[in-house]
């Protein structure tokens, strides 16, 4: 049992997956220690674990960022374990090593494994070492504005500038030509350094239209390993994923076992422990046979996804109980034929965000927050109502994610619930998910990392269609659409009419008059 | 009373009625008149179930909506099947209105400045980065909305601004020019 060896576990990070981490540790019986900022002092993370621990100011870098910070937290609490969730400290090999250092067991890979997948150049020469073919790219050894720019050349256009160090879409750019050149090497450099401390670049070459699948990966220290499946994350903007599903939707069967075996194949070179994600891209095969497609290894990525509960769904494993038993010894308990996923399952991001203003986060009040429930529907959240939505941290809210036997049951499935996820006082991407969910490309899974981006014009102006909006008797007089205007404006304008004049302005407090009719029907 | 209100710079007129009771079942309601130019003239039935929930029903019965509303200084949110409206006080706001030609760029959220890339007196093309701000992590160039000469800069790298703030003012040449030639907007 794991209890006999994890006691206490330290949550390294705050919103949503500090709370899916929490859950999965109470359910085995694990105590959990939460971290916080001063801003997150009253976060549902740190109201949700038995004991909470501030570690500093907002800024990440003085607080969940901070390595010392955290591990006196561990220390002062007794933890015996820290799973550092996604994001801030979850690829850092030497927070994983300073872990080992204080006897402290880290969720994860060990820090010699995070330092060689997590390094995207060591990585690489990995999976072409195993004969997995990889994407056109290097790190310049030359790491001046002239040696990046040498690297581009040498690549060729379109290129694309990640941060080394990084993950996650963050600081990556892409050049087309050489006139942006130089302003997309500076601003891709301080990316780097903001996100990620570190400024050094690695140039790829950009492949046209491609699809991201990537492919969970779980090892135990015993020399195990499984894969549990794969998942698609095409729908992107900025290169953050914005809709993930398990499984890829047309991905042919042939090329599908060949990822899988090259996942494994990559997390069994590099002595990979605990869960994993190889990403591989797929593009059109400009060599091959109409239609023919090839994959590019991309990155492992050496911790837990966000989009993880759509494998969860698909497998009925809890992975991050596996993290947590896997990081005590415990061996894995299934042989990779035990693994047999069902149905679809459809991740949406809810980011707080104006997908009408480039995609630019929001920050503010949450005066209302209302999440959807039934059957399938599952909701990883980390706000609650009366939350400040701040710009200290990563825009995500929430995720909400589907399951069903059918990817078109996912689908209507996500549709439905994200028309009842009201969420006010912050711009949300909310009607944007609805916009892709009923696209005629989602429907029928042609898509790319490219196409959010190429078709946000029409899918941002061109008002969607609620496929399933009730329709009376009168549809042709008054559509789906225009009931829900006519309604939000009826609203509108009837709490106008009892405040007596628009230029009352109120709170939704206690001072609102409504509040007094409370308890009428 | 008569209202105008604004979604995404489109007014539409509402007119409301104190509530009374309907149709013998007790609850009051407010009846209101939309005039939308897509719909027409609809007229609803206002119900308040909660400080924050509100029951729309067509005066004929023919269809009925839940929605959820708040108050946040003049503006009113309200959340209808999937959409969130924004709802201006005034008749004249609007959030999605054509950049002015000329004028001020005001920081869209609060954040941090990354680096400021032009001068005053530069000119500049529609489309140009003027500055970067960063926030959550990410970088957000802010462009020129429109050809122009940078004014004054009101920000320099480090600063953290706030929404609403003006950071650069931007002219219009046509407008700035010398007196006598092009000097008048067109």
């Amino acid at each position: 049992m794991v209890t006999s060896v994890l006691r206490r576990v330290l949550i390294a990070n705050r919103g949503e997956v500090a709370l899916r981490v929490i859950h999965s540790c109470h359910a085995l019986g694990i105590e959990t220690v939460a971290v916080y900022s001063d801003v997150d002092a009253h976060a549902p993370h740190t109201l949700a674990a038995d004991r909470a621990v501030r570690i500093g100011p907002a800024p990440p870098a003085e607080s969940y960022l901070s390595i010392a910070r955290v591990l006196d937290a561990a220390r002062a609490t007794g933890a015996d374990a820290i799973h550092p969730g996604y994001g801030f400290l979850s690829e850092n090999a030497a927070f994983a090593r300073a872990c080992a250092d204080a006897h402290i067991t880290f969720v994860g890979p060990s820090a010699a494994v995070i330092e060689q997948t997590g390094s995207k150049i060591a990585c690489r020469e990995l999976a072409e070492a195993a004969g997995i073919p990889v994407v056109p790219g290097e790190r310049p050894h030359d790491q001046s504005l002239a040696g990046v720019r040498a690297a581009v050349l040498r690549i060729g256009y379109p290129a694309l500038l990640k941060p080394s160090a990084g993950g996650g879409g963050k600081g990556m750019k892409i050049v087309s030509d050489a006139v942006a050149l130089d302003e997309a090497i500076s601003a891709a450099r301080r990316e780097a350094e903001t996100a990620f401390g570190d400024g050094t670049l690695y140039v790829e070459r950009h492949l046209a239209r491609p699809r991201h699948i990537e492919v969970q990966v779980v090892g135990d220290k015993h020399g195990h390993l499984v894969h549990l499946g794969e998942r698609e994350c095409s729908v992107q903007r900025r290169y953050q994923k914005v809709i993930e599903e398990a499984p890829a939707p047309t991905l042919a069967a042939d090329i599908r076992e060949q990822i899988v075996a090259a996942a494994v194949e990559v997390a069994r070179a590099a002595g990979y422990d605990n869960v994993g994600t190889v990403e591989f891209l797929v593009a059109d095969d400009p060599d091959g046979p109409d239609g023919a497609s090839r994959y590019y290894f991309l990155e492992m990525n050496t911790r837990l996804q966000v989009e993880h509960p759509v494998t969860e769904l698909c497998t009925g494993i809890d992975l991050v109980q596996t993290q947590l038993e896997v990081a005590a010894g415990v061996p894995l308990p299934w042989r990779q034929s035990d693994i047999s996923p069902r149905g679809h399952a459809i991740e949406c991001r809810l980011y707080a965000e104006d997908p009408d203003r480039d995609y630019v986060p929001q920050a503010g009040p949450l005066l209302l927050y209302r999440e959807p429930s039934g059957p399938g529907v599952r909701i990883d959240a980390g706000v609650q109502e009366g939350d400040q939505v701040t710009v200290f941290y990563d825009p995500l809210l929430a995720k909400l994610v589907t399951h069903a036997a059918t990817r078109e049951t996912a689908r209507t499935r996500a549709i439905e619930a994200l028309r009842r996820y009201a969420v006010l006082g912050v711009r949300t991407n909310l009607a944007l998910l609805q916009r892709v969910l009923t696209h005629p490309r989602f429907i029928a899974a042609d898509i790319d990392t490219t196409w959010l981006s190429a078709d946000s014009e029409t899918l941002l102006a061109t008002p969607w269609s609620i496929e399933m909006a009730s329709t009376g008797p009168d549809v042709a007089a008054t559509t789906g659409d225009d009931r829900d205007l006519v309604a939000a404006l009826a609203a509108a304008g009837a709490d106008r009419e009892t405040r007596a004049g628009p230029r009352q302005a109120s709170h939704a407090s206690s001072s609102d008059p409504w509040v007094t009719l409370k308890g009428w029907r | 009373m008569n209202r105008r209100l604004s979604v995404d710079g489109v007014d539409y007129d509402v007119s409301s009625a104190p509530a009374r009771a309907h149709h013998g079942d007790g609850s009051p309601a407010t009846v209101v008149t939309v005039t939308a130019p897509s719909t027409g003239v609809s007229t609803v039935e206002v119900r308040v179930l909660d400080a924050t929930t509100r029951e729309i029903t067509a005066t004929d019965r023919s269809w009925r909506r839940i929605v959820h509303t708040v108050h946040d200084g003049d503006q009113q949110w309200v959340f209808c099947n999937g959409r969130v409206f924004e709802i201006p006080a005034g008749s004249t706001v609007n959030r999605t209105a054509s950049p002015p030609t000329g004028g001020a760029l005001e920081a869209p959220m609060p954040a941090t400045v990354a680096s400021v890339l032009v001068q005053p007196g530069q000119t500049v093309r529609q489309g140009d980065t003027l500055l970067v701000l960063e926030a959550m992590k990410m970088e957000l160039p802010l462009r020129a909305p429109n050809d122009g000469v940078v004014g004054t800069v009101r920000c320099q790298p480090g600063d953290l601004v706030q929404p609403g703030v003006v950071l650069v003012d931007l002219a219009d040449p046509a407008l700035s020019g010398p007196e006598g030639e092009a000097g008048l907007p067109v």
